[in-house]
C-alpha cells in the first residue's frame, strides 16, 4: 500500500462518456521516491493517466490515491509539468519562477533567493533577467523545470516535457532533471514516447498498449545512480534494457 | 539556416535606404512636398477649382491666422475636453463590460444581440437624437463619442479575454492560483495588447463622434467652426481646422504609445508565443 508520497491506482477506468474507454481496470502502484517512466504510442492514454493522478479527469470506475488521499487539482503536494512550458511572456525568467512560488504560498522575501538558486541549478543563473521571448526552446523548458522544483512538491508529474527538443538538448535537460531529482528523490512520473529517455531517467519503465489496452508490461531499469544521460548512451547495460523496453512496446502496439 | 540568411539578405537590400531613420524622414518630406506641388499645380493649370480646394499657401496663411487668433483655442479646448472624457468613459466602461460579459457566459448570450443591434446603428444618424436627449452642450457630444468608443474597447478586450492561453491558466491553477489571481496575473496582462490596439482606434472614433456632434448642433467646438467655415465656403479655414484635428489626434496617440511602450515592452517581437 503506497501511502505517504506514493500513488495507487486500483481498477481505474476512464472513458470520457464514450463506449470505448481510454483504459479500463488499470492498476498501478508507484512507491514514494520512485522514478517511473510511462511509454506508449500516441493516443494510448498517457496524458489521461497523468490527468487522473493530477485530479483533472474524473474516474468512471475504480479508486485512486495520491499521497494517501484522492486526487484533486491544484493540490499543494503535486507539481505537474506540461508539455508546453506555459511561461508568462510578460515576466522575466526570475519573475516566472517567483510567480509559481507566490501561488504556492512561499513568503515574499524568500522568493527571489529561492528562484535564483533553482535557476542556477539548471544553468540559467546568467539569464534570470531575460524575457521568455529571448530564450531558446531548451532554455524555456529549463525554466519550467526550475519553476517546478523550486516549489518543492513531493510528487512530480511530467508529460513529455522534452519531446519538442533536439537530441543533444534533450540529453542536457535529462541531466538537469536527474540532478534536481537526486537532491531529495521525490516521486516522479515521467511520460515520454522516447524509450531511450525513459531508460536513462527511470527506475521502472511502464509500457502502455495502443487502443485502450492499458498497462501491458513493466521493464525494471537496474542501472546505478547517479546517472549521466551522455555516459549512458555508450553503456551496453543501457542498450540491453533499451532493447527489452523496445520489444515490450512493440508487443503493446500489437506488432 | 540558409533560408533565414537568404531572407534577411533580401529584405535588407530591398528596403535598405528607407530603413535608415534619416532617409525615411527625408523621403516622407519629399512625398509631402510632391503632394503640395501637385495640389498647387492642379489649381494653376485649372484641373482643380481653387474655390473648392484652396491652395497650399492659402491654407498655410489660414492656419497661421487661426493659431495666432482668438477663435481657435477656446473651441479646441471644448473639443479636446469632449474627446478626453469620451475616451476615458469608453475605456473604463468598455473594459468593465468586457470583464463582466467574459465571466458570465449566459449574460453574454442574453445581451449580445442587443449590443450588436445598437452597435450596427449608424451613430451619425443618432446625432440629432443625442442632442435632443442630452442638450446642445458637451454632454451630447460625449454621449455620441462614447457610443462609438465603448463598443471598440468592448470588442477588443472581449476578443483578448476569449483567447487567453489555456496552458497559462492551467499551469497557474496547478500551482494553486485562485480565480482572482488568474485574472490579475494571466487574463489581464494577456489582453493588454488588444486593449491598446482598441484604444488607438477609440481616440480616432471619439474625435470623429465629438466633431460630428458639434457639426449637428453646438455652441462651440472645432466641429462648429468646421460647419461655419464650410457654409461660408472658406475652404482654407476648413482644411486648417482639419490639420489641427490631425495634430490633436496624433498627440493623443503619441501619449498612448508612451504608456503602451512602458506596459507592453514584453510583447515586442513575442506576438506568437512559442512552446
Ligand atoms: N478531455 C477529453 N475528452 C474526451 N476525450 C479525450 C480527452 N482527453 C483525451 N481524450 C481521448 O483519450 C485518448 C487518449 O488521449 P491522451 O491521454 O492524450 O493520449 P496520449 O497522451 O497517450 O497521447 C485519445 O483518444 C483522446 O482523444
Ligand atoms: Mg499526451
Amino acid at each position: 500500500m503506497a501511502s505517504a508520497n506514493g500513488i495507487e491506482l486500483n481498477q481505474v477506468t476512464v472513458s470520457f462518456g464514450r463506449d470505448r474507454p481510454v483504459f479500463a481496470d488499470l492498476d498501478l502502484t508507484i512507491e514514494p521516491g520512485e522514478f517511473v517512466a510511462i511509454v506508449g504510442a500516441s493516443g494510448c492514454g498517457k496524458t489521461t493517466l497523468m490527468n487522473v493522478v493530477a485530479g483533472l479527469v474524473p474516474l468512471d470506475a475504480g479508486t485512486a490515491a495520491v499521497g494517501g488521499s484522492p486526487p484533486s487539482a491544484g493540490r499543494p503536494d503535486i507539481a505537474y509539468i506540461l508539455a508546453r512550458d506555459a511561461l508568462l511572456p510578460w515576466r522575466t525568467v526570475q519573475s516566472n519562477v517567483e510567480y509559481a512560488l507566490g501561488l504556492s504560498g512561499v513568503p515574499r522575501r524568500e522568493r527571489p533567493g529561492r528562484a535564483q538558486s533553482y535557476l542556477e541549478k539548471v544553468g540559467l543563473g546568467h539569464a534570470v533577467g531575460l524575457l521568455p521571448a529571448a530564450l531558446s526552446h531548451g532554455m524555456r523548458q529549463r525554466v519550467a523545470l526550475a519553476r517546478a522544483f523550486a516549489v518543492e512538491r513531493s510528487i512530480y508529474l511530467l508529460d513529455e516535457p522534452f519531446s519538442a527538443l533536439d537530441a543533444q538538448t534533450k540529453l542536457v535537460l535529462q541531466n538537469h532533471l536527474l540532478n534536481l531529482w537526486e537532491e531529495n528523490r521525490k516521486t516522479v512520473v515521467f511520460v515520454t514516447h522516447d524509450i531511450g529517455e525513459a531508460v536513462v531517467l527511470a527506475d521502472r519503465v511502464i509500457v502502455m498498449a495502443a487502443n485502450g489496452g492499458g498497462i501491458v508490461e513493466e521493464v525494471p531499469v537496474r542501472i546505478a545512480r547517479p546517472r549521466s544521460s551522455e555516459e549512458l548512451q555508450e553503456s551496453p547495460e543501457f542498450h540491453e534494457i533499451y532493447r527489452a523496453a523496445w520489444h515490450a512496446l512493440r508487443r503493446g502496439m500489437g506488432a | 539556416m540558409t533560408v533565414t540568411t537568404l531572407t534577411k539578405v533580401r529584405t535588407s537590400s530591398g528596403g535598405r535606404l528607407l530603413s535608415r531613420p534619416g532617409y525615411l524622414a527625408g523621403a516622407r518630406a519629399l512625398l509631402l512636398v510632391a503632394i503640395l506641388l501637385a495640389w498647387k499645380a492642379s489649381t494653376q493649370i485649372g484641373w482643380l477649382d481653387e474655390a473648392f480646394v484652396s491652395t497650399p499657401r492659402q491654407v498655410a496663411v489660414a492656419t497661421w491666422d487661426l493659431l495666432t487668433g482668438e477663435e481657435l483655442w477656446p473651441n479646441l479646448r471644448v473639443t479636446l475636453y469632449e474627446v478626453v472624457v469620451a475616451f476615458g468613459l469608453s475605456a473604463v466602461l468598455g473594459v468593465a463590460a468586457a470583464i463582466v460579459l467574459d465571466r458570465n457566459r449566459s449574460l453574454n448570450a442574453l445581451v449580445a444581440p442587443f449590443f450588436t443591434a445598437i452597435n450596427s446603428m449608424p451613430r451619425i444618424a443618432l446625432g440629432p437624437l443625442f442632442i435632443l436627449w442630452f442638450g446642445i452642450g458637451a454632454t451630447s457630444k460625449v454621449a455620441l463619442a462614447t457610443s462609438l468608443g465603448f463598443f471598440i474597447v468592448l470588442v477588443a478586450v472581449m476578443g483578448g479575454l476569449k483567447n487567453v492561453d489555456r496552458d497559462m491558466l492551467l499551469m497557474s491553477r496547478l500551482y494553486g492560483a485562485r480565480e482572482q489571481q488568474l485574472f490579475w496575473h494571466v487574463r489581464l496582462p494577456w489582453c493588454l495588447p488588444s486593449l491598446f490596439a482598441g484604444l488607438r482606434l477609440t481616440i480616432v472614433y471619439c474625435t470623429g463622434g465629438a466633431v460630428i456632434g458639434e457639426m449637428i448642433a453646438a455652441q462651440n467646438g472645432l466641429g462648429l467652426l468646421l460647419q461655419t467655415y464650410s457654409s461660408q465656403f472658406n475652404i482654407a479655414n476648413v482644411i486648417a481646422i482639419l490639420l489641427v484635428l490631425v495634430v490633436m489626434v496624433s498627440v493623443m496617440t503619441g501619449v498612448l504609445e508612451l504608456v503602451e511602450r512602458r506596459l507592453l515592452g514584453w510583447s515586442e517581437g513575442s506576438t506568437d508565443i512559442p512552446g
